[in-house]
């Protein structure tokens, strides 16, 4: 890895970049404290640097998995009235949405 | 009020009560006490009422009842209910009316069960206070001026209080099993894949399962027996055989020699308060005089369990949070209706707004783990050690059946206790979430009142898929402790 981490990686700039990412908005007095929590919780996660795991496949579900299959036919659960329901505007069968451009 | 499903069949089949006047007595039992518990987001008695005359005829008419025939249910407000709002305690969902059924509550509906209302619950389950939850915390029925745990704070109080004979919760890094310690109820969360997820509110989906609340290890069983199994709808789902857990119950003597019980020597020496220690001296105690023979394992990564946990949880959260905003469903700004926002500036208003500070927190944590520069110092390093950690549980479960440990450090803590300092209510899972990333089942047993009058367990951990261990080792705890005849004054 060799990358030397600590608490000072997160910082401002940092912090903005993943509310970024986040589509998050932060007032200056949120940024402060979420800077302030954030650097405590990545000094904690720090320990995991300690260990070593060379050469260890990372584990990204914890059972075997095997697939499901099933045969190619159509199946309706829900009727699209039903799914249509829970959109906030609809204009001729399409999602109606505000002006973003 | 009934302790146990078993004894409710007995009565209604014998005729000497109805599923109705028993669903009535639960909503008068919510009514008289949720005021002050706020265990509930919405109830839904109209619904619970139908169902249950459709019980009662089918009782009358002889048929066979369904596993959950009648029994009355709080539910998570994570599962999505037809119909019935499903706003995983969050201002982002106040509204939502899903249009379909998660699979459990298809086949929760097929057996019979039927629904009281939605339990509280904190914001997206990130919490294990209920206080993150945007309808309010729910109240501790042992003691109100404590935490119910979390995050299925509701589910645990609307069992404990008798507001629902059986209740659903999911499990992502101890989400069932320390409410149920908190409460004094039995919680189960079974293998990583047993049970389906679909339709139900993503958290961390690797690490997510759902879990039953009820007063008796038999019915938690039961439940799971009723929902678990393959469903073509998430791949996830194991196809490994679901056993017959309540035919084995029958058939179990309550004998536990030749049982082996490993004791995590990490564990063992982390400090806990003297009423857990207390507690778990009078399990050991008891298991012993029973045949059970301890056998010390060591798990020297679980020190590291928190932080793998947290990084692989939050950047999961990071992901599956980011399908809210605020276009199709989901909270809308005002002033994102207004047409005057920009199309990111629409989503991040909507986000802002429509989620808490917690749910920030961890979305926040979760996009800067997974970002360039930084995915292989933090995400992918704590992929690896959960790879390593759950290693070091296969080692330990080839020398013993099953884990006995503590569920938490403590019994149900203050409210506002730890609200403000996050990694101490992190390390708050510590006994918990390494079973998550190990994919293992867990249950809380109940075993004593300790000081303040809170309720005190343990917690019993097994190999993937052989949840019958905890059953048989549960049972005897359960036979000899029998906690589920304490009631909470609330």
């Amino acid at each position: 890895m060799g990358q030397c981490l600590n608490k000072s990686m997160i910082n401002k700039e940092i912090l903005e970049k993943a509310a970024k990412l986040s589509m998050l908005k932060l007032t200056p007095e949120q940024q402060d404290k979420t800077l302030n929590e954030m650097s405590k919780i990545l000094e904690h996660f720090e320990e995991l640097q300690k260990v070593d795991t060379t050469g260890v496949e990372p584990l990204h579900t914890p059972v075997p998995m095997d697939n499901v299959w099933r045969t190619d036919e159509i199946s309706i659960e829900e009727s699209q009235e039903e799914l249509k329901s829970i959109l906030k505007d609809t204009l001729e069968g399409q999602i109606k949405v505000p002006q973003v451009v | 009020m009934f302790d146990s499903v078993k004894d409710y069949h007995e009565k209604l089949v014998s005729g000497e009560i109805t599923a109705v006047e028993t669903v009535k007595s639960y909503f008068e039992k919510i009514k008289s006490l949720d005021g002050s518990i706020n265990a509930f987001i919405s109830i839904d008695k109209e619904a619970a009422i139908k169902t249950a005359e459709a019980v009662d005829v089918k009782v009358k008419s002889g048929k066979k009842l369904g596993l959950l025939e009648g029994v009355p249910f709080s539910i998570k407000d994570m599962f999505c209910t037809k119909g019935l709002a499903t706003t995983a305690g969050s201002r982002m969902l106040k509204d939502f009316v899903p249009p379909y059924d998660a699979s459990v509550i298809k086949k929760l509906k097929s057996q019979g069960g039927l629904i009281l209302g939605k339990a509280n619950q904190d914001e997206f389950a990130m919490g294990s206070s209920n206080e993150t939850s945007f309808f309010g915390p729910s109240l501790n029925p042992w003691n109100k001026e404590r935490v119910p745990g979390g995050s299925s704070g509701g589910s645990a109080a609307s069992v404990a209080a008798r507001m629902a004979m059986c209740s659903f919760g999911t499990d992502t890094g101890g989400s069932v099993r320390q409410p149920a310690h908190f409460c004094g109820t039995v919680g189960l969360k079974p293998t990583y894949g047993r049970v389906s997820r679909y339709g139900v509110v993503a958290f961390a989906s690797s690490l997510d399962q759902t879990g039953f609340f009820s007063l008796k290890v038999e019915d938690a069983f039961r439940t799971a027996q009723a929902v678990s199994g393959k469903d073509s709808n998430d791949n996830t789902t194991s196809s490994v055989e679901v056993p017959d857990w309540l035919e084995m119950a029958r058939s179990f003597s309550g004998d536990l020699k030749g049982k082996k019980i490993g004791l995590v020597k990490e564990y063992e020496e982390s400090v806990v308060d003297a009423a857990v220690k207390d507690t778990m001296d009078k399990a050991k105690e008891l298991l012993k005089s029973k045949g059970a023979e301890f056998v010390e394992v060591s798990l020297p990564l679980v020190k590291h369990g928190v932080s793998a946990y947290y990084l692989v949880a939050t950047s999961e959260a990071a992901s599956n949070l980011s399908r809210y905003d605020g276009v199709r469903y989901g909270h809308r700004s005002e002033l994102a209706e207004s047409g005057k926002l920009s199309l990111e500036d629409f989503y991040a208003q909507n986000r802002t707004e429509g989620f808490g500070d917690e749910v920030k927190r961890r979305i926040l944590l979760g996009n800067f783990a997974l970002s360039s520069g930084y995915y292989d110092a933090y995400y992918k390093k704590a992929c690896q050690i959960r790879s390593m950690i759950r290693d070091q549980y296969m080692d330990a479960f080839k020398k013993v059946d099953c884990i006995l440990a503590p569920v938490a450090a403590s019994t149900a803590f203050e409210l506002q206790d730890r609200i403000n300092d996050p990694m101490r209510k992190f390390l708050n899972d510590y006994f918990t979430v390494t079973v998550n990333l190990a994919g293992l089942p867990g249950l809380t047993i109940p075993i004593q009142k300790t000081e303040n009058n809170l309720p005190c367990g343990v917690q019993l951990i097994a190999n993937q898929f052989k949840e019958v261990e905890l059953f048989e080792v549960g049972q005897v705890l359960e036979n000899e402790f029998k906690f589920y005849k304490e009631v909470p004054n609330v």
